[in-house]
């Protein structure tokens, strides 16, 4: 499964690329919001995108995490159902929230605080593989037929396994 | 569409806490709070990642792996014990009146800006005048807790403004500045004072508001960032001391001054080794 990792802290952006490797993952990283617009341009294969909220290192002060996944959504043919997990940091839930009301299209599919890595649920490998599940059918389809094919395969993985709660 | 948050409580708008006549100490802890979680928030996230990496390689029997993960998971350990280190002084208050190195005071706020200094591309610049003429090591007597917290807020928000968008990377350096004025003359500064200044080349601020920046609750800061506690949390800690706090126009940027009462003679006139001529001297 090809997973695409956007961060500016090359310490976590190098174990998630060690530990994803190990699992067989296609693993792509990006440092900047920039580099990931050019690098992701025009890409329409299935991957799943790991994507950081602030990118202050990377001089991107303008810039979220969150203008990505608009931009994501907006090209990819995916859209919306490209599974971009959101990297938080030190931002309460209620800020992305309100976000999400605000912009109901952009939104990512998944928040991830940075805090609940270290949770003993294994939260981010098993969202992964989850995700992995299915995978592999889409990239299937994605070869032999078309993006569109794929895209139908991909509603159907929606983790249920999670303490979740639905965002009116 | 959902969101995985299992242990996140969130407060809904009207159990936010008011903001009383106890609100400059809860502002302090709140900016604590939020610089603590900023500065751990990585380690932790990468001895996560580093730990679920041991735990599969363990049950794969990948017994490299696990020691690739493990020196990783060290390193990080490590590095989350440094930056808990930063915190330490913080929580050190003093129950009595001592004398204080400006030095040290300067150099705990910058521990626990730095990163965030880092994170926007600023540069600290400390330039303390301990070697100034009248060999004067530079300190003040008081509560380092208080003298570590003004400090603090101004180079945060000195740090703030340089990470403006509109701000190349060229003007983006603070500059911490500590001098020693001899003038004993006066009621206020019997022994002299120490004049720390606080320096940005940011936007600077705009007439329109330069009277209202030490107002409590006063704030430019857009979004919830800022909470217009932070200049009047420093004008009262300047009051408390016995000395004053100020801004001047500077171009490009701003600059803050901190002024309090220096330590008296005998308490300042610390006897320092002198390296060169290898004696003591005063
Ligand atoms: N170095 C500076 N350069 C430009 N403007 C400044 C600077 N320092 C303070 N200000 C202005 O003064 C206002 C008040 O500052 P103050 O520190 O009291 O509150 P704040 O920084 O907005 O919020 P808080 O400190 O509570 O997080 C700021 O919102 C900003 O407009
Ligand atoms: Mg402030």
């Amino acid at each position: 499964m090809k997973v695409v990792v956007i961060d500016d802290e090359e310490s976590l952006t190098e174990r998630l690329r060690r530990s994803l490797t190990r699992k067989e993952h296609e693993v792509e990283v990006f440092y900047s919001l920039k580099d990931a617009r050019e690098g992701l341009e025009g890409t329409e294969e299935p991957m799943v995108v790991l994507l950081d909220h602030d990118f202050g290192g990377a001089g991107e002060q303008d810039q979220k995490g969150y203008d990505l996944c608009g931009w994501l959504r907006e090209t990819h043919p995916f859209g919306l159902l490209l599974p971009i997990i959101y990297l938080t940091g030190r931002e309460l839930p209620d800020r992305f929230l309100q976000q999400q009301r605000r912009d109901p299209f952009v939104h990512p599919t998944a928040y991830l605080s940075k805090d609940q890595l270290a949770s003993e649920q294994d939260l981010l490998p098993n969202l992964l593989k989850r995700y992995e599940g299915q995978f592999e059918r889409i990239r299937e389809l994605f070869e032999k037929q078309s993006a569109q094919q794929a895209l139908i395969a991909f509603r159907d993985m929606e983790p249920e396994d999670f303490d979740t709660y639905e965002v009116e | 569409m959902f969101m995985i948050y299992e242990k996140v409580k969130y407060l809904e708008g009207d159990e936010c806490l008011p903001i009383s006549q106890n609100a400059e100490q809860w502002k302090e802890l709140a900016t604590l709070f939020e610089d603590v979680i900023h500065e751990l928030n990585q380690p932790v996230a990468n001895i996560g990642i580093d730990a679920s990496d041991a735990i599969y390689c363990l049950d794969k029997g990948d017994v490299e792996g696990l020691r690739e993960s493990l020196d990783s998971l060290r390193l990080a350990v490590q590095d989350l014990g440094e930056r808990i280190g930063a915190y330490k002084a913080l929580t050190q208050r003093s129950r009595s009146e001592e004398t204080i190195r400006v030095r040290d005071i300067v150099d705990d706020v910058e521990k626990v800006l730095r990163r965030r200094a880092d994170k926007a591309k600023v540069k600290l610049d400390i330039q303390l005048s301990d070697d100034n003429q009248f060999n004067r090591v530079l300190s003040v007597k008081g509560d380092p807790f208080l003298f570590r917290m003004a400090i603090r807020n101004l180079v945060h928000n000195a740090i703030e403004a340089s990470n403006d968008p509109s701000i190349p990377p060229d003007r983006r350096h603070v500059i911490i500045r500590g001098i020693h004025s001899p003038s004993e003359d006066s009621q206020t500064f019997p022994h002299g004072s120490v004049l720390i200044y606080v320096r940005d080349e940011g936007p600077g601020i705009p007439p329109k508001i330069r009277k209202r920046i030490f107002e409590r609750g006063f704030t430019t800061k857009q979004g919830g960032r800022g909470l217009g506690l932070g200049l009047s949390l420093v004008q009262s800690v300047a009051e408390s001391c016995g000395g004053k706090v100020g801004m001047r126009d500077v171009n490009p940027g701003a600059e803050f001054w901190l002024q309090f009462p220096a330590a008296r003679h005998r308490e300042n006139h610390e006897r320092r080794y002198d390296n060169e001529g290898g004696r003591y001297r005063r």
